[in-house]
């Protein structure tokens, strides 16, 4: 695919070519969509704060394990940085390094997942189910809206390992690694404030 | 379309309009007791003085903008074959600045008034020199209790004229709007809070009001009456709400309607008789029957208890008796609608299946009720 | 993303999760990629964006006319005192679904048709960003809409009127499905006007033609663009409140339980801190259509284009700060009112500079009166009203007295019947010449016109003198002594004109449909979309993308001053050479949009039925993410989207998403 092609012949903003604000559409419409899940989160999280301290039986600080969670966010927040590297590996065009950050990535992801359906396990166990009070029910729904979004960013880090070893994920389509990882870092900033709102704040 | 045939449509507007605002001002003389133009306390009229400023200014930019457009429309109209363009004109610096400032005054002289308006009507008067009156409301009727005077009534709110009434707003299942428009604008009724509103009356007398918040099924019906007495007349009232009910004997009709009341005393309470835990309810107890006879209205506060001479209206307490849902829609035994987690049935007045008998024994007993 | 220029030898032909291969077309029947052929395939499988904006306006017909049949019901239980025409249980069913059907499934989507259609092509573009996610929007519209009313057939509609306050519509105090499916419902619907925000953004941000700066787009591109960042915005709040009250109903969550101390005020600021913005998507796409009649039909330039584009910024940003004017009698205490009551005051100004503006547009001009230059003079004088009412709304002591009350039914129907529909009349009469060829006919048009100015008139009019004697909204009857009969009498027969007025509507496209064609720029128009080739446009827009150099850029290709400083007529261009079509590719239908998009319901019936339904859409949904996937955006074997005997491609595709 030749860029001269594009130039002639393609209007429609597809990669390599010259668009209005120099981005592709992709990435812009990941910015826009990123914008959209900022008040998503913050409808959520305003939710959590008007609920948190309505609660019967279990109180907040009575479940929350704070240095597991903050081992766990830890490693979300070292998944950015691998997200970064895998970035910069496929830049360089070593697709190898980077299916290994990818896959780094991804595990990282998954790591942070399976501990927070370990967290709600125990928060179960220890009798702070969904139903329990406005602050499990807020708690919950706040904190798995985030674990879905960590969840479809796993899968879409794995796809794209898939579509590197079998070729497809040629060097004109880097942009779509820094567009996931848009992404990803906008869940980790999430997780950030989320971590820092529920689990931090007496 | 050509213009000739234009003229005739014209005046037949203009005419058309005159009849419609005579019709218009006639009809604002009509009888309309939730009116919101009739104030009769003080701080319904403050709202109706706010009226009096923002409508003029309102209809004077309505005329004008109206009258530009069909100034326009008269005289800018394209001429047949002209097909020179007109002077293209892409617009006016100071001119804009000019129509979006004067917008901007106008609005503040809206805003300055409202803005003190605010303040004063939601000013609460100096502890204890009001009446203050737990206006609850539950599907589909208020309750008004008298803080510290064990009153509860029902219906129909019963106040001195000339004093400030506050009024703690609450409801028990769903979001009501108490709302009687002479005395006061609205409030809503939102479970889990209490809303203050201010209220009073000029003269005594009867003030209709509405529910104005939707509240499901039988909302049209959730009336809200307002009974303002002289001082001294409602000194008596409260003096004769006090009283406990005499128990009347075992064998006569009055009796045996005690016994009928029991299946009624699950929900109603008559004060001496039984105590009604609300705590089962969705929707709250039903009225307090302790001094039914003392009220003039009730089923939601839609249907007048009493004949003109005073007297029961029994073939409509009967009727009522034998099934609610054919005087107001109820939710309560309603075989389509599954039960909910709590009973979600328990919602207004049921069909008990009384027999005759039972019917007429309990009108016997609610006749004494005064 | 582009996926592949040619299959690389070293994949096999892709296959899904049910071993059905995707892509290849031998042998395969239904399950090879459809190509563009004529007849109602070509509609289910199209990305094509004025095919879609034609769908998203055809449902929202066929919605305003249920929605319009539900307010006929109404005002016929309302034309008397004490009537028993519709039992309360009915009356509160209809009253909510007339409310959640003109407002999210009529005027929305009216909105998304007129922005789809034209938008791409004033901005001079051959698509959108993303024509199978623009598929997918509509399509999930109409999975939503359907889902909406299946509730009517599957044991009783919605009954918690349109804004849905908890805590009247937890399962206690509504115990049947119908609300389930509401809040589903909207759910789904809502994912087609997030999906179709973020497409048209980009859309209108990055697909401009050479020359195009943004202060050269037109005034209905920029409303779009405003609307579509409003509802970027205001979507999320909706589906935060929609989610919990999910979770209420379905799973027994507390978000709206007081019992356990839940606030229902909750609910009410996100409902309106969605609803408010909301108000403003409906009414800026009616704004931005009369801001391009106006001056056509005036044969001036829209007076301060500036100013116009700026306060329809402004009403966007503005907006956001006034949604708590709709619970001024929920309890907020005098500061909060205060505030929100000037802020409401102040958002007059903008929108008073815009009618000015447009009055000073016909000002001086020579104005020919066809049928979308009366209904765009009728949004001027009607939105007017509607706007004042709104300003003493806004006076929070007075809307004390009138919330709740017809007066304020009277104020949104001025805004949204005298706005907001008005402008998409005068949008259909303006642009059906570009959408089929030819024009809507005239006479009837008149009547439509004449029938609905004077219907909306007195079917709305008289419930602002309702509201002030204090008739409550939403009430399933009244009674005889509180004078009210006479006003609600003329308000019912208002309302059959008005009726009668949107048949003329209906009765003229169908007369209509065999007129005369009427040539490529029937209005002397003035931006991008009459420079297309043919009407219909073609499938491609344009054969060659217009260089822009100045705002109105058809119309000054068409005049230039002559040495007396006068605008005169040019002649007609010399026809450019044919285009070869070989060198133009546009996106190849695609089922997946659809597949999705009808899993939808499914998942949604699952949560509310039986699990087992879910996982059926959710077997639906996944196979249908994973063929959109891996499809390319453009067909390899048929990159033109033209029938498969098409000349072979030098592979190009446009966005795969």
């Amino acid at each position: 695919m030749s860029s001269a092609v594009i130039e002639t012949h393609d209007d429609h903003g597809a990669h390599g070519h010259v668009t209005n604000t120099g981005q592709s559409n992709e990435k812009l419409a990941m910015w826009v969509f990123l914008g959209s899940e900022c008040l998503l989160f913050g409808g959520l999280i305003s939710t959590y704060l008007l609920y948190r301290s309505k609660t019967t039986g279990n109180k907040p600080k009575d479940v929350f394990d704070i240095p597991f969670t903050s081992v766990s966010s830890f490693i979300l927040l070292m998944s950015s940085l691998t997200m970064v590297l895998a970035l910069s590996a496929f830049q360089r065009r070593d697709q190898r390094l980077g299916r290994l950050w990818l896959t780094t990535t991804a595990t990282l992801g998954a790591m942070f997942v399976g501990g927070q359906v370990y967290e709600f396990r125990s928060f179960y166990k220890e009798g702070l189910g969904f139903t329990t009070s406005l602050f499990s029910s807020s708690f919950y729904v706040l904190t798995g809206f985030h674990g879905v979004h960590v969840t479809v960013g796993v899968i879409m880090l794995l796809s794209l390992v898939i579509m590197s070893r079998r070729g497809t994920l040629t060097p004109d389509k880097v942009e779509t690694v820094e567009i996931i990882g848009l992404y990803w870092h906008f869940v980790d900033i999430v997780w950030i404030l989320i971590f820092t709102v529920v689990y931090l704040i007496p | 379309m050509s213009r000739t045939t234009r003229k005739p449509v014209h005046r037949l507007a203009l005419l058309s309009l005159a009849g419609l605002s005579a019709i218009v001002l006639s009809s604002c003389a009509s009888n309309a007791p939730l009116d919101t133009l009739k104030p009769a306390s003080s701080r319904a009229r403050e709202i109706r003085t706010l009226n009096r400023i923002v409508y003029p200014i309102a209809g004077i930019v309505m005329v004008l903008v109206g009258a530009a457009v069909l100034y326009c429309v008269y005289k800018f109209r394209a001429k047949d074959g002209d097909e020179e363009l007109p002077e293209q004109i892409h617009g006016n610096f100071r001119l804009e600045i000019g129509w979006t400032i004067l917008p901007a005054l106008i609005l503040v002289a809206i805003a300055v008034p409202s803005v003190s308006a605010i303040w004063k009507i939601s000013k609460l008067p100096a502890k204890g020199t009001a009446l203050e009156v737990n206006v609850i409301g539950q599907q589909w009727w208020w309750s008004y209790e008298y803080p510290g005077t064990g009153i509860i009534t029902a219906n129909e709110m019963v106040i001195p004229a000339g004093k400030d009434v506050v009024l703690h707003i609450q409801s028990r299942d769903v979001i009501h709007s108490f709302s009687v428009p002479q005395l006061s604008g609205k409030k809503d009724a939102v479970p889990g809070r209490i809303h203050d509103l201010v209220i009073s009356a000029d003269n005594p007398g009867y003030y209709q009001g509405q529910c104005t918040e939707f509240c499901g099924l039988s909302h049209s019906y959730m009336r809200a009456s307002v009974r303002v007495l002289s001082p001294a007349d409602f000194d008596a009232w409260l003096a004769a709400q006090k009283l406990e009910y005499t128990k009347p004997a075992d064998d006569t009709a009055e009796g045996r309607g005690l016994v009928a009341f029991g299946k009624c005393s699950g929900c109603h309470q008559i004060n001496g008789f039984n105590k009604v835990a609300v705590a089962d309810q969705i929707s709250g107890a039903a009225p307090n029957l302790t001094h039914l006879m003392s009220r003039d209205l009730f089923a939601g506060g839609n249907y007048q208890l009493k004949n003109p001479d005073g007297t029961m209206n029994e073939n409509l307490v009967k009727k009522w008796l034998r099934n609610p849902d054919s005087l107001m829609p109820m939710a309560a035994n309603n075989a389509k609608a599954p039960a909910g987690p709590n009973g979600s049935n328990k919602r207004g007045m049921p069909n008990l299946n009384l027999t005759e008998q039972e019917i007429s024994d309990l009108v016997a007993l609610l006749k004494t009720l005064k | 993303m582009t996926m592949l220029e040619k299959r690389p030898a070293n994949v096999p032909a892709l296959t899904t999760t049910t071993g059905v291969a995707v892509a290849g077309k031998d042998g395969l029947g239904v399950f090879s990629r459809p190509v563009d052929r004529p007849g109602w395939r070509s509609w289910i499988t199209t990305v094509d964006h004025k095919k879609i904006g034609l769908m998203y306006g055809m449902v929202a017909i066929f919605f305003l006319c249920v929605g319009g049949i539900e307010a006929l019901l109404i005002r016929y239980q309302l034309a008397q005192p004490e009537q028993k025409f519709l039992t309360a249980d009915q009356y509160n069913r209809i009253f909510t679904m007339h409310g959640t059907t003109m407002v999210f499934l009529v005027v929305i989507p009216l909105g998304a048709a007129f922005a789809n259609y034209f938008m791409p092509l004033q901005i001079g573009a051959r698509d959108v960003a993303f024509p199978r996610l623009n598929a997918f929007g509509f399509w999930c519209f109409l999975a939503g809409g359907l889902f909406l009313y299946s509730s009517f057939f599957l044991g009783g509609g919605p009954d918690g009127g349109w804004y849905a306050y908890s805590p009247n519509t937890n399962v206690v105090f509504s115990p049947g499905h119908g609300m389930d499916f509401w809040a589903l419902g909207l759910q789904i619907v809502g994912i087609a006007s997030l999906t179709g925000a973020i497409n048209l953004i980009v859309t209108v941000l990055n697909m401009r033609a050479p020359g195009m700066k943004l202060m050269k787009m037109p005034v209905f591109t920029w409303m779009t663009l405003v609307v579509q960042f409003l509802l970027l915005f205001a979507i999320p709040v909706i589906t935060v409140a929609l989610f919990l009250l999910m979770f209420d109903r379905t799973f027994h969550a507390n978000f709206f339980n007081v019992s356990k101390g839940a606030d229902p005020l909750l609910w009410e600021n996100l409902f309106w801190l969605f609803g408010h913005p909301e108000v403003y998507i409906l009414i800026l796409p009616a704004f931005g259509i009369v801001s391009e009649t106006l001056p056509v039909f005036s044969k001036k330039p829209l007076f301060g284009y500036p100013f116009v584009v700026v306060s329809g910024v402004a009403i966007g940003f503005m907006g956001w700060g006034v949604w708590a004017h709709h619970m001024f009698t929920s309890g907020a205490g005098p500061v909060t009112v205060t505030a929100f009551s000037i802020s409401t005051m102040f958002i007059a100004v903008p929108t008073g500079v815009k009618i000015i503006n447009w009055i000073a547009t016909m000002w001086g001009g020579k104005i020919k009166f066809d049928v979308p230059m009366k209904f765009s003079v009728s949004l001027v004088s009607m939105f007017t009203i509607g706007g004042l009412s709104g300003v003493t709304h806004s006076v929070a002591p007075a809307d004390s007295q009138q919330t709740d009350t017809y007066y304020i039914v009277a104020h949104f129907h001025y805004v949204l019947f005298g706005g907001a529909m008005m402008g998409f009349f005068a949008g259909f009469y303006y642009w059906w010449p570009k959408m089929f060829g030819h024009k809507l006919g005239d006479k009837l048009g008149n009547w439509n016109f004449w029938t609905m100015l004077v219907g909306f008139n007195l079917t709305f009019g008289p419930m602002h003198i309702l509201g002030l004697q204090g008739m409550p909204r939403r009430q399933s009857s009244y009674y005889k002594n509180q004078g009210w009969d006479f006003w609600n009498m003329v308000s019912s027969i208002g309302s059959s004109i008005l009726g009668i007025g949107i048949l003329f509507f209906l009765i003229n496209v169908w007369v209509s449909r065999k007129n005369p064609k009427c040539g490529l720029d029937p209005w002397d128009a003035r931006t991008l979309e009459w420079m297309t080739p043919s009407s219909p446009p073609p499938a491609h827009n344009f054969d060659y993308i217009p260089e822009v150099t100045q705002l109105d850029e058809f119309f000054y290709r068409k005049y230039a001053t002559d040495e007396n400083h006068k605008l005169v007529r040019l002649p007609d261009p010399a026809p450019l050479p044919p285009v070869d079509l070989r060198t133009i590719h546009m996106p190849s239908p695609s089922y997946w949009p659809i597949v999705v998009a009808f899993s939808l319901p499914f998942v949604a019936a699952g949560l509310i039925y039986s699990f087992w339904i879910s996982g059926l859409g959710g077997l639906m949904l996944l196979t249908g993410l994973f063929g959109w996937g891996i499809e390319p955006s453009v067909d390899p074997d048929n990159p033109y989207g033209g029938l498969p005997d098409a000349p072979a491609a030098d592979a190009l595709e446009p966005a795969n998403v």
